[in-house]
């Protein structure tokens, strides 16, 4: 005698499709997948606004040069230890109005030999015992001539999306 | 279980009910992933050096060095590998390694999405100034990179 014919029934058919496709996503949801840079995506982020900070350097240190230094937080919404990096652009204003790019060749140049507003600007990351979760820290500093008026703008690239804050500290 | 839901319309039913519930908790779940399932990669080239600032010959001459970098991610399905640090290893002329300098390495904002960072150097017109770099990317997928000398 041959074997029962009930899997031709159509509906046993349709069950059989059904229970494959579950158990399959059952696997899925479980398994570990190792991931690369082709599926482990990144964003960029900005704040809205022309700058994150425009103002001012005008805490002295010195009869000859003021400072102005900010903690930048990065918050992410998902990530307990965001992988971030940022990226920072400075501008200046010999007016108030018109603004013009200031970037670290133009640090550089203004030194040597020493030129308005000789801006030295130091941007670093922050020691992670500053972090709490979900948060990235950088420091940044200009120092140079009093009452320079300076502005910048921050990009983050990161890992998870985040909120970008600029605090200034000096 | 009652005799009804073994009715064979009724098992179909069912079938779909439980399977609707799988997918609504894999589309719920939140999936991280952590350093056991990232693949991390360090991205270099094969030269001793990736490209040179080089001094004027005349003393005193002032020069500030900068050169543009970009990371090209091989595989863009999804956007990209990330690259979360540049370094880079300093030579002298003479190809000894010059850790004395320290040249900054400046992430750049982009309009694009793209990975860009420029590096600077100042030199005065010594042949000691004259600096060699090889940069290191460290990233979460392959790619290549380019480097090119502006001043």
């Amino acid at each position: 005698m041959g074997g029962s014919r009930l899997n031709d029934l159509p509906e046993n058919g349709l069950i059989r499709v059904l229970v494959d496709a579950r158990r399959t996503s059952s696997e899925r949801k479980g398994s570990a997948q190792q991931v690369g840079g082709a599926n482990l995506a990144y964003f960029g982020s900005e704040s809205a606004g022309t700058f994150d900070w425009s103002g001012r350097v005008d805490s002295v240190l010195n009869p000859g040069f003021s400072q102005a230094r900010f903690v930048i937080t990065l918050t992410a919404k998902t990530a307990v230890v965001p992988l971030a990096d940022l990226a920072l652009e400075l501008f200046y204003s010999p007016d108030g109005t018109n603004w013009e790019p200031y970037g670290y060749d133009r640090t550089l140049s203004d030194m040597f030999p020493a030129t308005p507003p000789s801006m030295w600007q130091t941007f670093r990351t922050m020691p992670a015992v500053a972090n709490a979760p979900h948060e990235v820290k950088f420091s940044f500093q200009l120092v140079g001539d009093h009452n320079t008026r300076m502005a910048f703008k921050c990009q983050a690239f990161s890992t998870d999306e985040v909120t970008i804050h600029v605090e200034r500290i000096a | 279980m009652s005799g009804l839901e073994r009715l064979p319309d009724r098992a179909v039913v069912e079938e779909i009910k439980r399977r609707a519930a799988e997918e609504a908790e894999l589309k719920g779940s939140f999936q991280s992933f952590g350093s056991d399932s990232v693949i991390a990669h360090r991205i270099f080239s094969q030269s001793t050096y990736d490209f040179q600032f080089t001094a004027s010959p005349t003393p005193g001459t002032v020069i500030v060095h900068r050169a543009n970098i970009e990371f090209i991610p091989d595989d863009m399905t999804f956007g990209g590998a990330f690259c979360h640090r540049v370094m880079a290893r300093v030579l002298d002329s003479s190809n000894n390694v010059a850790e004395y300098f320290d040249p900054p390495i400046l992430r750049r904002r982009t309009s694009d999405g793209k990975q860009k960072w420029s590096i600077y150097h100042v030199s005065f017109g010594s042949p000691a100034d004259t600096i060699r770099l090889k940069l290191f990317f460290f990233t979460t997928g392959s790619g290549t990179f380019t480097a090119n000398v502006i001043s």
